[in-house]
């Protein structure tokens, strides 16, 4: 799993071009996207936050149930991905994630993050790990992010 | 003995609810048998994979949703072709059509929905006049058109827009013949509706408004011939017949089950009978929304309360009610969403955001701080925020409304910053 730290991000999106890059995504098509918001502090100086959406790779993942041609899956390590030649380009899938994560290709194929599970094989971490500037992304297993998250070290990232 | 454990799970369909509502069984119950009843040779495919199956994005064998091994594998007896003619609750038996009586402990009906058939065209059995329902009806009208062609749809709902959109992907000459003054006019407004009336055109679909078929006949050499009430004539090789749907209960008449409109179901999804659950097409549950109970023939609807079915067969407590309508469609990268009751008119307070060069629109509704509808044309990047929203899952605040009204393009930001 990846895990985004607001508070390093400095909101360079390197993180998006190095997941284009790796993958061949056209426009529109992308792993991760980070989003930008502005508010007000106490003494009325303006800051902006920063909130990447990745994928997930939820234990009970709502895009594997809703797929109606079986062509998004989990594999034995848990991470959700995407046969895209099977995909049909219904866009349930992106209707029925609560994070909205699939995008869509020219092919109007379902795309997503599938953790560049090519990289990790070989030794690597994945492309947007790898390409941010100020380590503001991590990829960590999902035991010790449950025990971070128990401890109270990681933040909640999402209010959904 | 352990009779909870080893009483016979049946389902009697193998669509969306039922496939869905058999994987929720296995995940709590790996031993206790499983039976599934289809009504249609052959294995489970996916209704909704029709039309791209028709366009040609993906071959026939990309819409099947289960093979015979990952039944056997799980220990799922699957058995196809037969469907069930009646329901004996006292002795908890089920008959099919092959004079098989099947026992069981618990019973999940979720036989879906079939098409309606227009009393015009009773007796008229002619060979390219057909619904898109089943892969018969796919296989047929795919052979027809191979060669060129033109084609009617009669009906302007979701899987006629889905008919006439496969078919022109296709490359075929496509009349769409719509009886209301927009096509999808259940889920869509005039504004989108018009959006997507532009789009279908652009890929050759004539969309005839206001129009009904008066008389069919066949010509000479098999050609549909179609008068429309404003006189005009069509000659088309294939009409598809696509005019709604009706619950598949017709086996169900001798029993207190039996309804006009669907099965009554509790937030448990058992009918009034114990040990007997619906879900589906047919389950009337109650929308999200409106309170009201309504059987919501959606794909998505069908795998939420198959999967909650399952897990109570399996002895959980699963509460799935609260249905909501969400209808997407696509036409190569240009697609429109429709969430909620968007064209609900009580009480409620509508925001309409167009941008015309971008092709782009927005119909938000909310009746006091909550969004209860929403219909989202051309930039479709957020849309899966919508339906938790609908729910009412989180409540809006305030300044949350107004944040999603300020930005009304994207509300992933508002959402996430507030």
């Amino acid at each position: 799993m990846i895990v985004f730290n607001p508070d390093r991000c400095v909101g360079c999106y390197a993180c998006q071009v190095a997941c284009k890059v790796e993958r061949g995504l056209p426009a529109g098509a992308c792993g991760i996207t980070v989003l930008s918001y502005e508010s007000l502090d106490g003494g009325g100086e303006r800051r902006v936050h920063y909130r990447a959406l990745l994928c997930h790779h939820c234990a009970d993942a709502p895009c594997v149930r809703i797929c109606p041609v079986r062509a998004v899956t989990r594999d034995k390590n848990g991470i959700i991905s995407v046969a895209s030649e099977k995909c049909i380009g219904c866009r349930l899938c992106s209707l029925s994630c609560p994070h909205s994560i699939p995008s869509f290709n020219d092919r109007q194929q379902m795309t997503k993050c599938n953790l560049c599970i090519e990289r990790i094989e070989a030794g690597l971490k994945p492309a947007c790990v790898a390409g941010c500037p100020v380590a503001a992304l991590e990829i960590e297993a999902p035991r010790e992010i449950s025990v971070r998250k128990r401890r109270g070290l990681l933040r909640k990232r999402c209010c959904l | 003995m352990r009779p909870e454990k080893k009483e016979r799970m049946l389902i009697l369909g193998a669509g969306a609810a039922g496939l869905s509502a058999a994987d929720a069984i296995r995940s709590v119950n790996p031993d206790s048998p499983v039976t599934i009843v289809s009504g249609e040779k052959g294995l489970p495919y996916a209704r909704m994979a029709l039309p791209y199956y028709i366009s040609g994005k993906i071959p026939v064998k990309g819409i099947f949703t289960g093979m015979r091994r990952d039944f056997s594998g799980r220990k799922i007896e699957y058995i196809p072709g037969d469907p069930a003619v009646g329901l004996d609750t006292h002795r908890q038996k089920v008959l099919l059509r092959s004079g098989l009586a099947l026992e069981y402990g618990k019973l999940l009906v979720a036989t879906g929905s079939v098409p309606e058939y227009p009393d015009m065209l009773a007796g008229l059995d002619a060979p390219g006049i057909c619904n898109l329902w089943t892969l018969k009806d796919a296989l047929q009208i795919k052979r027809r058109i191979e060669h060129g062609g033109a084609i009617a749809v009669w009906g302007a709902g979701f899987v006629a827009f889905m008919a006439a959109k496969a078919l022109a992907m296709h490359g075929r000459k496509v009349y769409l013949i719509c009886r209301a003054n927009r096509i999808l006019r259940r889920v869509l407004d005039e504004g989108a509706a018009g959006l997507m009336e532009h789009a279908l055109s652009e890929k050759g679909v004539v969309c005839l408004k206001d129009t009904n078929v008066e008389h069919i006949g066949v010509l000479k050499g098999g050609k549909k011939h179609i008068v429309l009430d404003g006189g005009r004539e069509l000659a088309v090789d294939v009409l598809i017949v696509a005019l709604g749907t009706r619950p598949n209960t017709g086996f169900l008449h001798e029993t207190p089950l039996a309804g006009k409109k669907g099965l009554e179901v509790d937030e448990y999804l058992g009918t009034r009978i114990p040990g007997i659950y619906a879900a589906g097409d047919l389950a009337l549950v109650r929308d999200c929304v409106t309170g009201e109970r309504i059987a919501h023939a959606l794909w998505s609807a069908a795998v939420r309360e198959g999967r909650g079915a399952g897990l109570n067969m399996a002895g959980d407590r699963h509460q799935c009610d609260l249905s909501l309508l969400m209808n997407v469609i696509d036409l190569g990268g240009y697609g429109a969403v429709s969430v909620g009751h968007p064209l609900l008119a009580n009480n409620t307070e509508v925001y309409q955001f167009a941008d015309k060069a971008g092709k782009a629109y927005r119909r938000l509704v909310f009746q006091d701080r909550r969004l209860i509808g929403a219909i989202i044309v051309g930039r479709c990047t957020d849309t899966g925020f919508f339906p938790a929203l609908i729910r009412g899952v989180p409540e809006l605040t305030q300044a949350r409304k107004q944040k999603i009204l300020r930005f009304p393009w994207n509300i992933a930001p508002a959402l996430l910053g507030l």
